[in-house]
């Protein structure tokens, strides 16, 4: 490219322009900017959802990986957390109600490393000032504790099944803890409470640190001669629901670099027509043609990438504010939003956003191309 | 001296809008000296801009033979044209033709640029033709903050400051007051003169085309003398 094609394409490009110039140069961009967004948007919600909600099918469900028999901490990731637990069902009779919920018998410690920071769990202060037998601590997430009304330090009955005596036998438990319900598909009926009171078989949950590789561990484990299965076996239905949600992106992604196509042509013929003059001058002065075509690849590309930029800044803008936004609707309707995390930290997904920005730049660069030597033929 | 172009019976015909065909130039034969100046003169629509048009290689003639300096535009393809266009033509229309979002030295510089030279000393060459042609002082001004005349005096330099062998200029001052029309018509004169160039100018201005060296009159599709 001459000097002239770079100081054209400079200024046409907006550098040395008004304010009002640049804007207009963008006005034929707009829809892409805005399906850029929203595609954004989109990916940045659905990576954060679906990253939040494997790590609670670790938290919540049975460790990132489950194993039959205690494992060598030297044999996982540093900062790995080993629980014995047991499980069992159970029906809770409360004041207010009753619900049959899955029990999960667990160590004193199970809520003290990871688990307990990632689930914002409220204390009981009451202490027993009865003689006699103890109530069971027993910790429940809040929308459990809702669909019941209790608080801490309530008292209910839990009536515990015993499969391997085939019978019900009831405990009396106090609310211990109530942790915030991030994900009611699976801890709206699960319910806490010391190892000892269950009998069955037990098994031991690896938490692993956040963004540890389950698969590896697990594999790891069974190398050792110890088998376990990762929360992506475990739970294989769900954690299918989460890839596919990801994977319908991409023929989105597609969809949207036609669009691109279709807009950045719009886009270049627009500037053709509004520079119809100008080009007309810089042939006369004897610009080729094919430096022409040039120069206006460059100025529609680099607008297509600038509209494309902008629309992913204002689309990650707006997906950080998505668990406010969240947030907000789980507590109108918690119900519609039971298959959703309702409290996750956003992730910005860098990779696949560059992706489509890069897609975005080369189906604008080849639909351009032809836009152009269509347009400027003699 | 030596011939710098040569018209060699050019034609050129439009579609008529009753169906058949007009003539507008029928065998324009014309050649141009170093240092000449001649003025075409003729009535409106009589193809006084489209002959223009076709000897500054902006469009094709339906037949005949273009010669610059010995090269004959024929036996060039698109690109080659181009390049002998920016090579040897220069022109200055009545409406000036600027580029509105540049300044007047990047308009001046444009044609040196194109044809490869580095920026900087395009504008260096550039800005000595606006000093020539008195606008040094408003260099940095876009077209829109410049009057017609010192419009039409940038046309000029930056018709002159790519080293064209050829001016063409259309009416050039048929836009302007009469002072302005003045000093740009001076400058166009003492310019080419001054620097061996040859100028073709197309006026209805009798006494702007009185100052050429030959003076000719296009009717009916024929060149004549004046």
């Amino acid at each position: 490219m001459d000097d002239a094609s770079r100081l054209y394409a400079a200024r046409k490009s907006g550098q040395g322009m008004t304010r009002g110039y640049i804007l207009s140069s963008f006005s034929p961009l707009i829809i892409l900017i805005i399906v850029t967004a929203a595609l954004s948007f989109a990916l940045s919600f659905i990576f954060s959802m679906s990253s939040e909600i494997e790590r609670m099918l670790a938290v919540l469900g049975s460790g990132s990986v489950r194993c039959s028999v205690c494992a060598e901490s030297s044999l996982l990731p540093d900062g790995s957390e080993i629980s014995e637990v047991r499980t069992g069902n159970g029906l809770i009779y409360a004041e207010n109600g009753e619900c049959a919920v899955a029990v999960k018998g667990t160590d004193s410690d199970y809520f003290s490393g990871m688990r307990g920071d990632e689930l914002e769990l409220t204390f009981s202060n009451a202490q027993s000032a009865e003689g006699g037998r103890a109530p069971l601590p027993a910790v429940l997430s809040s929308s459990l504790a809702d669909e019941l009304s209790l608080e801490t330090g309530d008292r209910f009955t839990l009536l515990l099944w015993e499969e391997e005596l085939g019978r019900a036998r009831p405990v009396l438990c106090s609310v211990s803890a109530i942790f915030a319900s991030v994900y009611p598909q699976l801890d709206s009926h699960l319910l806490y409470i010391p190892l000892a009171e269950l009998s069955s078989a037990s098994y031991y949950e690896v938490l692993l640190p956040s963004g540890a590789d389950a698969d590896a561990a697990a594999e790891t484990l069974w190398r050792a001669g110890i088998p376990a299965s990762s929360y992506k076996d475990v739970y294989s239905s769900l954690y299918m629901n989460v890839r596919a949600s990801i994977s319908i992106l991409y023929p989105i992604l597609a969809a949207i670099a036609v669009l691109a196509a279709f807009f950045s042509s719009d886009a270049a013929q627009i500037y053709l027509s509004r520079d119809r003059e100008d080009i007309k001058v810089l042939m006369m002065l004897g610009m080729s043609r094919r430096a022409v075509r040039g120069i206006y690849l460059r100025i529609t590309v680099m607008a297509v990438a600038a509209a494309a930029f902008i629309g992913i800044i204002i689309g990650s803008a707006l997906s950080l504010l998505s668990p406010l936004l969240l947030e907000a609707a789980a507590r109108r309707e918690p119900e519609m939003l039971s298959f959703y995390v309702t409290s996750f930290t956003p992730v910005i997904p860098l990779p696949a956003l560059l992706f489509m920005a890069v897609l975005l730049i080369l189906v604008s660069v080849i639909s351009v191309s032809f836009s152009l030597r269509r347009r400027l033929r003699r | 001296m030596s011939e710098l172009l040569r018209l060699e019976k050019i034609t050129k015909s439009f579609p008529s809008p009753s169906g058949g065909r007009i003539d507008v130039l029928r065998g324009i034969c014309l050649s141009l000296e170093e240092g000449e100046i001649v003025s075409i003169t003729g009535r409106s629509g009589s193809g006084k801009s489209t002959l223009l048009s076709i000897a500054a290689l902006l469009s094709s003639p339906d037949s005949g033979r273009i010669i610059y300096g010995g090269t004959d535009v024929s036996s060039l393809d698109e690109r080659g044209i181009t390049a002998l266009r920016a090579e040897k033509t220069g022109i200055v229309f009545q409406s000036s033709l600027l580029l509105a979002d540049f300044s007047a030295l990047e308009n001046a510089a444009m044609p040196m640029m194109i044809r490869g030279m580095r920026r900087k000393e395009a504008m260096e060459k550039a800005e000595k033709y606006l000093a020539i042609t008195g606008l040094l002082e408003r260099k940095d001004h876009r077209p829109a903050e410049l009057s017609g005349g010192e419009r039409q005096r940038t046309a000029i330099a930056r018709a002159l400051s790519g080293g064209a062998s050829v001016i063409f200029a259309d009416e050039p001052t048929g836009s302007l007051d009469e002072r302005s029309a003045d000093v740009v018509e001076n400058l166009l004169f003492e310019a080419v003169r001054g620097e061996g160039r040859g100028m073709i100018l197309v006026t209805h201005n009798t006494s702007l085309a009185g100052r050429a060296d030959r003076r000719l009159v296009l009717s009916e599709g024929v060149l004549s003398d004046g």
